[in-house]
């Protein structure tokens, strides 16, 4: 019999589920994806459906959903918080609500085991990172009382011996900035870090008013300008008084001082977690770090402390924001059921989502009027005429095998293109992604390839690490203003059409680069099967769609109909979560 | 020594375990909130619900805006409400008042003549009427009706509509009203409702949630009253009526109720006895059988409906009609999630005494239909789904209406009779859309085979040419895809047959709600045979190629499989498996006929049915698969279905459910989240059923 595992994240934002077969990962992906809902925190339930139906078992075959937060000790913030309040309806509040509803929603009948939020992040990145010894930071926004903590992994246990507890937190500071600029907390974090080189570290003295390092793991935050307590709002009257601008209109101009409100906290971001992360390593001696939590998603501080730091090796697994809290929930439970860890080595993909059959796609496209080629059997002409198309500048939505888990798109759900392109940025911008003009796009590389251009010893497979640009070509539609990149690293073992696509393109134009974005419309999940492949293709001028081993040409085709009966479809997407302020509840 | 901070955490975590605790020590956690000193300001819980804006703007007509053309105040389709023009008529600009006598008509669906508008609509005809009667120097009809008006909208359309200066107005509506009462309807009231059952029964639940409704109805009737009286603007009020014969409940409408003790059992022996007299055409033994069903449970439509036919079979057409009139109010307990629109006995009782009460002339759909169909119940000739009027309906209610309005306006007493004809009909084409589009709407909340091919027969007489669309709607609903990516669709829409249908987009099923409507398209197939077109092959080779048993397993919850309609058990908790709340639970397959087949199930049974179990059909009751012994755990089961059992095509399978539960067991041992829960329990759960060809 083998041991099944469920890892659940829910409730907070990006909600998802993964399943651990005998210490395998076997299958994760977020419930967004099949909702189409962005941001759904319900319980993930089409999720855990495909994690069943992947790992080919039922319910019943399932030992232990493993939940990934303790829902008491949440509780117990959020009366700290005032969120929870003696009011009229609190009698009639479900307070069990996570385990009434794993029963209820899920119809799970089995054994529950609740893991801390931040011992679900430290163990989604050690028990993944194929390291037999290292540091744990984990950073995010908050979980239940802790914000930040450190601690060590080694053999098949993880020790966390510190923790810095809520309102002090590092990810609260950025999205309280992310907010004051403008954006949407939750969202629009990884924007103001995009914004950040376009600025100047003006304001870092400012900056330092609202954070205090303190001694060993410790910090503070000055919570003078902090309102995020009662979860009403983030900030306090007296930050935009610091910084002497009211806070940004969502979608205004963006002015220098924006951008330097950016850098200046893209700074201080870097220098606290790097000063953490060194009291981490005297603390520790560990040389592997591996980091977890929302925060973990800023590549660019994440380079700066492998730079910055005695670390060797860094390990940031793919869905380190909540979503991954589910993979190491069930790593923990997978430990406490059998006195092992998961399978040691290191996470070789994040494809761990659904994937469809060339008859399943046909038999889609044969439903529909629109023209296109089938190549089945026919790989190495598909590469060849992907590659040409995109060596004459198209831009190409590319969905092959299974979907990505976790917020970047990494050749399975992709849109790409020609990074040689100067005008490619702004083309895509205006053709589909209708995002900020100052936000990079990022670059996938053949791995043998990629030293020669980037600035980069190692595998990036999961595009969590910064490194500047060193190629010598031209590389305008995927290098930052500052010289960097946010590269992934592609190799044929972890996504071999991915692979092959770069290598025919590389023949084609000795560039063994693309451009690669994630294949969504701005305020929506990434697609994950073919009808919302050809949905987000249609919606949107995206030159080119490969299915799996077919080609849809835009000019071969007049979608003018069919964009019209979408936008007039009443089963629209939204949102799942509130933006104006962090989703404490 | 701890510091405050400490303090306060320590407490709110003894207090988390207190809120997590069941049932809650309120006293122990107000004292500790208060040790915490954390506010105790109440929050009104009615604050927290949105409320609709009710602030009437002065410019603004339903989509229509005040603007100024050639000199004149006229009423413009506003751009901004682009997406709700189709619910409205297609009239791009109301005029200014002119010599005219205008007419505004307000109303739900029912006053545009859904299925017709905009080729036809009740304005129109209403319209002709006023016009052929010569009794006006010009008369014209604003049409202000709109697709699924709710209430609040039809006060804050009754307020502006003024401003278009009319001379009448007419109000054809109540179908919707009953949604203001699911929108307003609190955790409280369920609780009420729970604690009125068990002391007063199923008739208690019913007047308690009619006082509530007639509040909703009379506080709209205020309003309406008193325009009509600050702007001396006289009314005529319709009173929607119902498809009493053709329209029937659907499965989700007629899931089994909890009784008392034993009586579900009691309630099911009597519906078997039943069944059975009306197969041996035994005219008593049914009528009785039909009465005990109602008496045992009288929130279940089923004996309504089984009463109503023992009447007709007696010609007793009053007392058929007034147990109809029962059976479609029965809805009222909630047990459906898109409940179809009616008009209940409350709603047209406070009409009709407001009306009376303040002169107000009014027809009662109800009765004027019942007076011209003594010796029957009106159905399908007069409507064509629940309430929505067929063109020959349509032309009755104009004739009533207008016989109202010249008796106000022109201040004289006319007969009917003398009333002449509109010169207006809807052409064939259009009448045979209208009735393709009602069979499309019946098939799509699971009304009987007869009632489809009726309609799809009628479409077919009336204009042959439209076996092409029949044909096109066969072909999208037969595949997987989403209806919206077809190929046959576009074709259907760029065709501009499916205007009458909201434009077409109607069509589009809701997300992970797509019906592959296995009767109708077997009537539609039939109907075109009528008329010498055999599509039969065609139809079994699409959905063998699109839905047929492979080797890869079928996942049998998906909608295709395991819905007949839309509508679904009215719960908030949407479950990732599913609940069975009848004894009968049919499941859909394709096949080719020639494979054994394998299913697995994953299934468990309620412990307040310990003794039961689950019994598995195909196709009828004499292919019976092993039983299902109890478990009130999952349990997972492989079955073998042997080629002999299936036809090529479609087959069902058909899984019943024991009922062998005592209410009060029931009551001990379920833990129920709402009472709804509590009323309708659950009889089989099913969490994975997948089925593939045997290897």
């Amino acid at each position: 019999m083998k041991v099944n595992i469920i890892g659940i994240s829910a409730f907070y934002h990006d909600a998802s589920c993964c399943i651990l077969q005998d210490g395998e990962l076997i299958a994760a992906a977020e419930e967004e994806r099949f909702t189409r809902v962005k941001f759904d925190p319900s319980i993930p339930k089409h999720a855990l459906n495909y994690c069943l139906a992947e790992a080919g078992i039922t319910i019943k075959d399932v030992d232990c959903i493993a939940f990934y937060e303790d829902p008491r000790k949440k509780i117990s913030r959020q009366i700290w918080s005032e969120l929870i309040k003696n009011d009229s309806i609190l009698e009639e509040t479900n307070f069990n609500k996570v385990e009434d509803e794993i029963r209820n929603v899920l119809g799970f009948e089995g054994k529950i085991i609740y893991v801390d939020h931040h011992a679900s992040h430290a163990a989604s990145a050690y028990y993944f990172s194929g390291f037999d010894n290292a540091a744990l930071l984990t950073v995010d926004g908050v979980g239940e009382w802790a914000t930040t903590t450190y601690g060590t992994g080694k053999g098949d246990n993880i020790d966390l011996f510190e923790e810095v507890h809520f309102p002090h937190s590092i990810g609260l500071l950025y999205s309280t900035i992310t907010s004051y600029l403008g954006f949407l907390v939750n969202n629009g974090e990884y924007k103001v870090m995009g914004l950040a080189p376009y600025g100047e570290p003006l304001y870092v003295d400012n900056m330092r008013k609202l954070i205090q390092l303190n001694e060993n793991g410790q910090f503070k935050l000055n919570m003078e300008y902090f309102d995020f307590i009662k979860g009403n709002r983030m900030y306090t009257d007296l930050l935009p008084e610091l910084f002497g601008r009211a806070p940004r209109e969502r979608e205004s101009e963006m002015e220098q001082f924006h951008m330097d409100v950016a850098k200046s906290l893209q700074v201080v971001l870097e220098e606290t977690l790097i000063e953490k992360a060194n009291y981490l390593y005297e603390k520790t001696g560990a040389e592997n770090l591996c980091m977890a939590g929302g925060v973990a998603l800023n590549c660019v501080a994440n380079g700066k402390i492998l730079k910055n730091t005695k670390f060797k090796k860094l390990f940031v697994q793919p869905s380190s924001n909540d979503a991954g809290g589910a993979l190491g929930a069930a790593a923990l439970a997978y430990l406490q059921i059998t006195g092992k860890r998961p399978k040691k080595e290191r996470l070789p993909h994040a494809y761990l989502g659904p994937s469809f059959t060339a008859k399943e796609i046909e038999q889609t496209l044969g439903a529909t009027n629109i023209n296109y080629i089938n190549l089945i059997g026919n790989k190495k002409n598909l590469m060849k005429e992907v590659a040409t198309r995109l060596s004459d500048g198209k831009v190409i939505g590319w969905f092959q095998g299974r979907m990505e888990f976790g917020p970047r798109a990494l050749g399975a759900r992709s849109i790409i293109a020609d990074p040689r392109n100067s005008e490619m940025k702004d083309r895509i911008n205006a053709m589909v992604k209708k995002r900020e003009g100052f936000r990079p796009f990022a670059p996938a590389a053949l791995h043998e390839k990629a030293t020669e251009h980037f600035d980069i010893d190692h595998e990036s497979p999961f595009m969590l690490e910064t490194c500047q640009v060193i190629s010598k070509l031209f590389l305008p539609a995927i290098t930052h203003v500052d010289g960097s990149a946010r590269l992934q690293t592609v190799t044929a073992e972890a996504n071999g059409r991915f692979y092959e696509l770069l290598k025919a393109f590389d023949e084609i134009t000795d560039c063994p680069i693309l451009l690669n974005t994630s294949f969504n419309v701005r305020g929506e999940p990434i697609v994950c099967t073919p009808e919302d492949a050809i949905k987000c293709f249609v919606n949107t001028d995206i030159d080119c769609l490969v299915l799996g081993d077919f080609i849809i040409d835009r000019n071969q085709n007049n979608f003018d109909l069919l964009r019209l009966f979408l936008q007039n479809d009443l089963n629209k997407t939204k949102s799942g979560i509130e933006h104006d302020v962090y989703t404490f509840i | 020594m701890k510091n405050t901070e400490d303090i306060l955490k320590e407490k709110a975590e003894a207090l988390s375990y207190l809120l997590m605790a069941e049932p809650k020590d309120m006293n122990a956690i107000n004292s500790l909130f208060e040790e915490i000193g954390v506010s105790t300001s109440l929050v009104d819980k009615g604050t927290k619900k949105r409320r609709r804006n009710l602030f009437v703007k002065t410019d603004t007509v339903g989509i229509w805006k005040k603007k100024m053309v050639n000199g004149k105040n006229v009423y413009q389709r506003d751009i901004e409400k682009y997406s709700e023009w189709h619910s409205w008529a297609n009239v791009n600009q109301l005029p200014e008042k002119s010599y005219k006598k205008r007419v505004v008509l307000l109303g739900e669906s029912v006053a545009r003549g859904y299925f017709y508008a905009p080729k036809y609509s009740v304005a129109k005809e209403l319209e002709g009427v006023l016009t052929a009667s010569n009794e006006f120097n010009g008369v014209e009809v604003i049409d202000l009706s709109k697709n699924s008006l709710l209430i609040d909208e039809l006060q804050e359309l009754t307020q502006s509509c003024v401003q278009l200066k009319p001379d009448q107005i007419v109000v054809f509506a109540g179908n919707n009203w009953v949604h203001k009462l699911y929108e307003e309807i609190t955790a409280e009231d369920y609780k009420k409702i729970a604690e009125i059952y068990e002391k007063e029964g199923y008739l208690g639940v019913k007047i308690y949630t009619e006082n509530r409704l007639e509040k909703i109805v009379q506080n709209y009737l205020k309003v309406l009253v008193k325009t009509s009286k600050i702007y001396n603007i006289p009314l005529v009020i319709i009173i929607p009526g119902f498809n009493l014969l053709d329209w029937k409940s659907d499965d989700v409408e007629k899931i089994l109720t909890r009784l008392p003790r034993y009586q579900i059992q009691e309630w099911i022996v009597a519906k078997n006895d039943a069944d059975t007299a009306l197969t041996n055409e035994n005219l008593d033994e049914f009528n009785a059988a039909a009465e005990r069903m109602v008496t045992l449970d009288p929130s279940n439509p089923t004996g309504f409906e089984y009463l109503a036919k023992s009447y007709i079979q007696q010609n007793r057409y009053d007392a058929a009609r007034e147990c109809l009139d029962e059976s479609k109010d029965t809805i009222l307990f909630g047990r459906g999630i898109s409940p179809k629109p009616r008009c209940f006995r409350i709603i047209r009782d406070v009409l009709i005494q407001t009306a009376t009460q303040h002169n107000i002339p009014y027809i009662d759909l109800h009765k004027t239909f019942a007076n011209e169909y003594t010796n029957e119940v009106a159905g399908k000739e007069l409507y064509l789904d629940y309430c929505h009027l067929s063109d020959k309906g349509i032309k009755m209610v104009t004739k009533y209406t207008a016989k109202s309005i010249i008796e106000v306006l022109a201040d004289k007493e006319i007969s009917l009779s003398s009333i002449p004809d509109s010169s207006i009909k809807p052409s064939n084409a259009t009448a045979a859309i209208a009735h393709f589009c009602a069979a499309i709407h019946n098939a799509h909340f699971s009304q009987p085979k007869y009632i489809l091919s009726y309609h799809c027969q009628k479409a077919v007489e009336l204009y042959p040419e439209i076996k092409d669309v029949m044909m096109q709607y066969m072909d999208f609903t037969s595949r997987k895809a989403s209806t919206v990516l077809c190929d046959s669709f576009e074709k259907i829409i760029v065709g501009g047959h499916m205007e009458q249908y909201e434009g077409g987009m109607s069509l589009i099923h809701p997300t992970r709600k797509k019906l592959i409507d296995i009767d109708l398209l077997d009537t539609i197939v039939d109907a075109l045979k009528s008329i010498g077109h055999d599509y039969e092959n065609e139809l079994k080779k699409v959905r063998i190629s699109e839905h047929g048993i492979s080797e890869k397993p079928t996942d049998l919850l998906l909608s295709f499989y395991k819905l007949k309609g839309y509508n679904g058990y009215n719960t908030t908790t949407f479950r990732n498996y599913v609940q069975i709340r009848s004894n009968i639970k049919e499941f859909t397959i394709v096949t080719t006929g020639n494979d054994t087949l394998e299913a697995n199930l994953v299934y468990r049974i309620p412990t307040y049915l310990k003794n039961g179990e689950l019994k598995v059909y195909i196709n009828k009751k004499t292919q019976q698969l092993p039983i299902l012994p109890f478990s009130s755990t999952w349990n997972v089961v492989n079955l073998q279905i042997p080629s002999d059992y299936l036809q090529a095509g479609v087959n069902k399978i058909i899984i019943e459910c024991p009922v062998q539960y005592n209410s009060k067991q029931f009551l001990e041992t379920i833990k129920t989240e709402t009472a709804m829960d509590s009323f309708f329990p659950v009889l089989g759960e099913i969490h994975a059923f997948t089925i593939k060809t045997k290897s």
